[in-house]
């Protein structure tokens, strides 16, 4: 059982190593409403959770309704507290498919961009 | 490589370290050196002064250059359009990067008013040692521009620390070669003496030995950070990438090693025995060697360049160029572990006592020689013996492997993926493997290799990668492939369907008590009433408690306590209700694959909670009339409880690659 647990502990560093992995290029950790997520109320912000702190200077997110028009209210923002979060209000969106667009620089100067779907209502 | 950004690293790195490795030199290696031997002519300091100077300029040209396609990368501009734009000035002060940049430029000018202080015509040690400091420190603040600026927290300040160290150490040693080089120049000309060659190649011996060691120690921390592991150092860009870094030092601490063992005891001799060069002294043999370790560390910096600008890990899947891995699924099989751990525990005991025996043997060697012979004999045989005892056992460990063996999924296990999943199951799969993937599917019935029962435990042996590759290319003539059919999407949709499928089907067996294997939840985010956002991986050591929440649950959830320090109640809403001080999940995909989880059609699901441990885990599960009842809030403070006094081996999530 100890060998068992050795190894098994060489698996979970392994593993560890490769969590680690996650630290350079920022990309999508979370986000909210979810990437694919079907929302019942219309959510008044899209909130944006990165795997790295993001330069405000140079990351911004865009949301889009099916016709490709910019529906927030264009005040796309890097969270002040925690600058890993990026940030856009929505006005009352109507029920219907909306695509998130999202362009970022981490503090470690590499960039990256992105996009996902949402619908609103059924 | 077609970035130039790449080659302007390169450029910088080389200069940089040039620049600081022959101020370190001037001020620790020929300072000292020369200070023993007055006479001697100011040739040499001249030109190390030069090397100086020229890789300032270098790394001036360079470092401006950095900045400007930085800018225009950043905002996918042309490089000139940065500075009308007004980028250029947004990336100086506005970014982390540029702020270090600012600090750098600083530190050049400084520098650079101290060069200007210093004459060839005399030894100047102090401001030597000053520019020395100056233009390490110039080295280490390069820390900033790379992968480790982004590592966060304290393990940030670690991986800084270490980065910083790793720079100052290469400069020591790589940028140090070229000035070495001509010191031995100067010498086989006889502008410098034998004895100040051999106090100088010492010096740097020892300032070689302790460079090794520290970039062999912070390259550990930052390999370790920043690879993810043996497949993506075999199978991505960035791990090959550095394994022909590590193939180049290797090869230069070979060459350190010849030069130090067996060249400088050579040049000792030659300058005790005479005062002018003479034949033998090694004086070429060790510039030739100095330079072609310039030479490696040049093609070493070129890689540097290479690698910050290659993404590391996650956005690469590794392709796996082995057709076996290690796979620990034997030690759950209870036949096989016994076997296995036995053998384990004889070979080792039979190498370390093999081994024991054979360094007796060797300290013995003044005694008796036949007795000697045969201890070694022995233990050569002992140790031999316990490996090939274990050999057919090590097979075991390891399985079939395949090149996307350790691709990891990209779905992130969300609501959405499962749900996804599960549609695309019933259309593709569920003909042959069942509606539930029990493989009990009608087609199925009639092939004479019964289709995979999907919910059985050896689901838990096979890596999301394994499963990929038999999705995309079949499984011989067992099961056709669906590469065409479904794209890599769909695919990863279909593997967290399977996952929850088998997680779903054992949590089930758990109704209403803590389950002591933690099954990962699907992706949720939840928005609660003070603005925050609570996810999944992101719970901040609490438990969360989930209640899919329809018109008959909305006023329990009312009364549940607001979020507690160790407790967070997300409702799921299924219609618009009001739930109170709950977080809320608006989210239909995730009612859908949470009713999944609980055997539900979504429609039944009203009411149904869960319980997800702090790293993400579902643990426990309750419907209305299940026993104990969760309404009462004792018997709900029991189960967190008991989740939160799960012994530590239990706390991690049962693992997709060991699940049982």
């Amino acid at each position: 059982m100890v060998i068992h647990a050795a190894i098994r502990a060489l698996v979970i560093a392994t593993a560890l190593a490769g969590a680690a992995a996650a630290y350079a290029h920022a990309h999508l950790a979370r986000a909210n409403p979810a990437a694919g997520a079907i929302v019942t109320v219309a959510p008044s912000e899209v909130t944006l959770g990165f795997s790295e702190k993001l330069e405000p200077k140079f990351s911004t997110v865009v949301v889009r309704d099916a016709s490709g028009k910019q529906v927030d209210k264009g005040d796309s923002r890097v969270d002040e507290v925690d600058p890993s979060l990026l940030k856009v209000s929505l006005p009352t969106l109507a029920a219907g498919r909306y695509k998130v667009e999202w362009r970022v620089t981490s503090v470690d100067t590499h960039s990256s961009k992105g996009d996902y779907v949402f619908r609103v209502g059924k | 490589m077609d970035d130039p950004l790449t080659w302007i690293r390169a450029v910088h790195f080389a200069a940089t370290l040039a620049l600081a490795g022959a101020a370190i030199f001037g001020a620790a290696i020929a300072g000292p050196a020369l200070r023993q031997s007055p006479g001697e002519k100011a040739s040499f300091r001249f030109q190390l002064l030069r090397v100086v100077w020229i890789c300032f300029a270098l790394a001036v040209i360079s470092g401006a250059a950095w900045p400007v396609l930085l800018a225009a990368q950043m905002s996918e501009r042309a490089p000139m359009q940065v500075f009308s734009d007004g980028v250029l000035w947004t990336v100086l002060l506005h970014t982390t990067f540029g702020h270090d940049w600012l600090v750098r430029l600083v530190l050049a000018a400084v520098l650079a008013a101290v060069l200007c202080w210093m004459s060839p015509k005399r030894a100047g040690r102090s401001r030597w040692a000053v520019a020395a400091l100056l233009a390490a420190a110039f080295a280490a603040a390069l820390v900033h521009s790379g992968h480790a600026a982004a590592t966060s927290g304290w393990l940030g300040t670690f991986h800084r620390a270490a980065d910083g160290l790793h720079l100052i150490a290469a400069s020591a040693w790589l940028g140090g070669l070229l000035p070495l080089a001509l010191l031995f120049a100067a010498t086989r000309r006889g502008d410098i003496s034998l004895a100040v060659a051999r106090d100088a190649t010492l010096r740097f011996s020892t300032l070689g030995v302790i460079s090794v060691g520290a970039l062999l120690a912070t390259g550990i921390v930052n390999g370790w950070l920043l690879v993810g592991g043996m497949p993506a150092l075999a199978g991505t860009d960035y791990g090959r990438l550095l394994l022909i870094k590590l193939a180049l030092f290797v090869a230069m601490v070979v060459i350190a090693a010849f030069n130090r063992l067996r060249l400088t005891p050579r040049l000792v001799r030659a300058a005790g025995a005479a005062i002018a060069p003479v034949k033998g002294d090694g004086l070429r043999a060790l510039a030739r060697n100095s330079m072609i370790e310039a030479t490696l560390g040049l093609a070493i910096i070129v890689i540097v360049g290479a690698l910050g600008t290659t993404p590391p890990g996650s956005h690469v899947q590794p392709t796996w160029p082995f057709a076996i891995r290690y796979s620990d699924a034997a030690f759950s099989d209870s036949e096989l572990r016994d076997g296995l751990v036995f053998a384990l525990w004889t070979s080792g005991i039979g190498v370390l006592f093999g081994g024991l025996l054979m360094l007796i043997g060797t300290t013995l060697r003044r005694f008796n020689r036949w007795l000697v012979a045969s201890l070694i004999a022995a233990g050569g045989a002992v140790a031999v013996g316990g490996v090939i005892h274990v050999a057919p056992f090590l097979s075991l460990l390891a399985v079939e492997a395949y090149p996307t063996s350790f691709y990891a999924s990209p779905t992130g296990y969300s609501a959405s993926s499962i749900r996804h999943g599960a549609d695309l199951f019933a259309t593709h799969c569920a003909a042959c493997h069942g509606r539930r993937g029990r493989g009990d599917g009608l087609a199925g019935r009639f092939f004479r290799v019964k289709p995979s029962d999907l919910t059985a435990d050896h689901v838990y042996g096979h890596t999301d990668g394994d499963i990929f590759w038999w999705i995309t290319n079949g499984i011989g003539d067992v099961m056709p492939p669906l590469g065409v059919a479904l794209n890599e999407d769909a695919r990863w949709n279909v593997i967290d369907f399977v996952r929850a499928n088998a997680d779903a089907a054992r949590l089930a067996r758990a109704t209403g008590e803590v389950s002591s294997v933690g099954y990962r939840a699907p992706d949720f985010s939840a928005v609660c009433p003070d603005g925050s956002v609570l996810a999944r991986d992101d719970l901040r050591g609490r438990i969360a408690h989930l209640v899919i929440t329809g018109r008959a649950t909305a006023e329990r959830v009312r009364q549940l306590p607001a979020a507690s320090r160790d407790l967070v109640t997300v409702a799921i809403a299924l219609e618009d209700v009001a739930t109170g001080s709950a977080c809320r999940a608006d989210d239909s995909d995730l009612a859908e694959a949470l009713a999944m989880f609980a055997g539900k059609d979504v429609g039944h699901s009203d009411g149904t909670e869960f319980l997800v441990d702090a790293s993400g885990s579902l643990r426990a599960m309750w419907s209305p009339g299940d026993k104990p009842d969760w309404r009462n809030a004792d018997a709900l403070q029991r189960e967190t409880t008991a989740i939160r006094d799960l012994p530590p081996a239990m706390r991690t999530r049962g693992a997709h690659i060991h699940g049982r």
